[in-house]
């Protein structure tokens, strides 16, 4: 490593009451922090916006064509601040647990390429023809419960809380290194459950893995957080 | 005796690391080089693809399939094997970047997967599905589907991919430091991100209409598009050769 690489490396603390890892030694680069700390805000600031966006959608108060742009625009741009963040979560694992990080990645770009698919047709294929009244040219791509399009998201959804689940293993050594473990093992089931939601269309099923992924994005905003302020 | 027979299993061990690393090495430069290669000759094929046959501009399926030819396809076909060669070349980068520059690369190759998947996806559905619909008559349902409807999903499909392609870039520039050409390698991946919007921006607004048609291009995208296909084969060429260089230099040490 150079001596620049090695002045910006240092060792994560171990938090408050944290037990001794029982692992090597973790190192974090600056920009390995500072990538993942922000990369978590985002992916937390537009799940939050979508969520809000998604009850004013359901309860009406949103009308169109703010109920359309909103949610979908937010929900698209979580999935590059969530790659960012799983790079981030792989290069702060220790050599031994980065096959489960690695598997993480490759998830989450599934994940990312998917509903990229999705609202990008949604936002600028589907949109429009709603605004001119010919949704039928493209009644295959509409977003109504149980289409080709919504099954897609389903799936990629369904990819992301495996991505969140294989980056468990990573977090290990603390209090909240416990519970973000916790957290995104989960989220393998809740990720499960989402799957089954999109099939049987009853929203509820996904209600706890859409909740899991928010709380773990802020946990893990706080776990870099911390380990830049003790760095 | 037993310290000596120590030491030597170690030697063995510490050259034949050696050895697995310099195959290693040698094996990505050699990808390096003709990925990079690849993607250099894929970008100057879909220009001269793009500007020989232009797409025709919107005016409804009827008119779309009236005027179809399948030249006005030939340009996917570099297109789409750009994206696999793309990749292997940010695969290849990130293999050969610095510890504290990794991350850049591996954000890099991950955009770079995105962008593969949309675009390979994109052009395939063309070719296999929308091009035989086109030329048997049976493609009046699939407006939605054609390459020149602006609010189709080709459209939005390849806007997509690009712009994950392009952030790719963006962060993969940062990696290239030091030397002379790892410096044009940076601008010429500046340039192919978002450096060809911004300047085409500014030819469009500076430059006569008459110059810009005579060149097969009208608006912004148009001339960004020419732009970001020119920095591309440029990044392709100069990473080939950046790839060709570390080879000979391991060769020679």
């Amino acid at each position: 490593m150079s001596q620049t690489a090695a002045a910006e490396s240092q060792a994560i603390p171990a938090p408050k009451g944290a037990t001794p890892p029982r692992t090597e030694a973790v190192t974090l680069s600056a920009a390995v922090r500072r990538l993942g700390f922000w990369s978590a805000v985002a992916m937390v600031t537009t799940y939050l916006i979508f969520l809000v966006s998604a009850v004013g959608t359901l309860t009406g108060a949103l009308g169109a064509p703010l109920n359309a742009y909103i949610p979908y625009g937010a929900s698209m741009l979580i999935a590059p601040s969530f790659i960012l963040l799983v790079i981030s979560i792989h290069h702060s694992a220790p050599e031994a647990k980065r096959v489960w990080s690695h598997a993480a990645i490759a998830f989450a770009t599934l994940y990312a390429a998917f509903v990229s698919i999705v609202y990008v047709t949604w936002l600028f294929v589907v949109e429009p023809h709603i605004m001119n009244h010919t949704e039928s040219q493209v009644a295959l791509l509409s977003n109504q419960t149980g289409s080709f399009m919504e099954l897609v998201d389903g799936l990629g959804y369904t990819y992301m809380g495996f991505a969140v689940c294989l980056t468990a293993p990573v977090f290990a050594g603390g209090r909240l290194a416990a519970w973000t473990r916790w957290l995104a093992i989960a989220n393998g089931p809740a990720a499960l459950m989402i799957l089954a939601s999109y099939v049987s269309q009853w929203i509820p099923l996904g209600v706890p893995g859409t909740m899991l992924v928010l709380v773990y994005g802020v946990l893990v905003a706080i776990y870099f957080s911390r380990a830049g302020r003790r760095a | 005796m037993m310290a000596q027979a120590a030491a030597k299993s170690q030697q063995v061990i510490a050259a034949s690391e050696g050895g697995a690393r310099t195959t290693a090495s040698r094996l990505r430069g050699q990808l390096g080089f003709w990925s990079g290669l690849l993607t250099a000759v894929c970008a100057l094929g879909f220009l001269t693809g793009s500007l020989a046959y232009p797409t025709p501009a919107w005016r409804g399926m009827g008119a779309y399939i009236a005027s179809f030819d399948s030249s006005q396809m030939l340009w996917m076909i570099p297109a789409l094997v750009l994206a696999p060669s793309f990749l292997v070349l940010m695969v290849c980068v990130h293999a050969g970047a610095t510890d504290e520059r990794k991350l850049l690369a591996e954000i890099a190759v991950v955009f770079a997967t995105v962008y593969a998947t949309l675009a390979t996806t994109n052009y395939f559905i063309q070719l296999i599905a929308v091009r035989p619909s086109i030329l048997s008559g049976s493609a009046q349902g699939l407006a939605f589907l054609s390459m020149a409807n602006p609010n189709g999903l080709f459209i939005a499909l390849e806007g997509l991919g690009y712009l994950f392609q392009e952030i790719g870039m963006l962060f993969v520039a940062f990696v290239f430091v030091g030397s002379r050409l790892k410096w044009s390698i940076r601008w010429s991946l500046f340039g192919a991100s978002f450096g060809c919007w911004l300047i085409a921006g500014i030819l469009v607004l500076a430059l006569p209409r008459s110059l810009l048609s005579g060149l097969g291009s009208l608006g912004v995208v148009s001339v960004g598009t020419d732009l970001w296909a020119i920095f591309t084969a440029l990044a392709g060429i100069l990473l080939a050769v950046h790839f060709r260089k570390q080879g000979m230099a391991r060769q020679g040490t």
